[in-house]
């Protein structure tokens, strides 16, 4: 039962580490966009 | 950045926490219980966002203002996925203690009511091509859309009979487990903390997408004219 947690726990946390790693590119490449558009 | 380096490290904390240091509730098949620390705050912030877009779309309709129509729009999406995630959770708990994915169980019958509702309101804002009648007709079926929310989420699964637990892992009854307390109120403020960086994401995307629409540049342009006239 313990291995079965501990492997739910891992997939959760891949998985939020892949959410918050595509938010902080989003953020990045928003910024990005946001400079470009206020210069032209 | 510091606040979201700090969050997304409080949400690695609290999902540790949610398998490793809180413990499963009595009454429920093997570790099933645990799924109140995702299933719960997703349900709270689809209850958030749908309030918020309801709100913002009162305050558009009043001041006319682009901005508050991209955070009606914004909060309606974010409440929408959060509305999504709650549903497959919900199954997968069903699938666990109830036997199936699917029962047609109040709850479940009343949240996909409330995707549908909000689906449409997705549906109108692609079927009008004027922008202004877009945003005036999006904001008063939000309004309306709103109407039916808590009817739906809080009245109906309570007046009818439903396999969904309710006192056992309802937070605010008393003789929670402290630490399942714990987790779940940090849970709560992760997922918030989610929703407030996903929100200002989609309002800023909206905005530079606003600026590339020809009603923009047009009104961009007559505002320069009137600065200089």
């Amino acid at each position: 039962m313990k291995e079965g947690l501990n492997f739910v726990l891992g997939v959760n946390l891949i998985i939020w580490f892949g959410i918050a790693f595509y938010l902080f590119v989003l953020d990045r490449r928003i910024r990005k966009l946001e400079k470009t558009s206020q210069d032209v | 950045m510091i606040i979201k380096v700090l969050l997304s490290i409080w949400m690695a904390v609290i999902i540790s926490a949610a398998f490793l240091y809180a413990g499963a509730a009595a009454g429920f098949p093997g570790q099933t219980s645990r799924i109140l620390f995702f299933h719960v705050p997703q349900a709270w912030i689809a209850t958030l966002s749908f309030l918020l877009s309801m709100i913002a779309s009162c305050i558009y309709l009043a001041r006319r203002s682009v901005k508050t129509d991209h955070l009606a729009l914004s909060a309606a999406e974010l409440g929408l996925l959060f509305c999504i995630l709650a549903t497959a959770t919900g199954s997968i708990f069903a699938r666990a203690t109830w036997g199936s994915f699917w029962n047609w169980d109040p709850r479940q019958t009343s949240i996909v009511i409330l995707l549908m509702i909000y689906g449409a309101y997705f549906a109108l804002r692609s079927a009008v091509p004027d922008p202004e009648k877009r945003r005036v007709f999006a904001a008063v079926y939000s309004i309306l859309a709103f109407v039916t929310v808590p009817f739906l989420v809080f009245v109906v699964p309570r007046i009818t009979a439903s396999l969904h637990p309710e006192n056992t892992m309802n937070p605010a009854k008393p003789g929670m487990d402290p630490k399942t307390l714990k987790v779940f109120l940090g849970s709560l403020l992760a997922y918030t903390g989610l929703f407030v960086w996903m929100l200002r994401l989609k309002i800023r995307l909206l905005r530079l997408e606003g600026r590339q629409e020809p009603e923009f540049v047009i009104s961009e342009k007559l505002k320069q004219e009137g600065e200089k006239g």
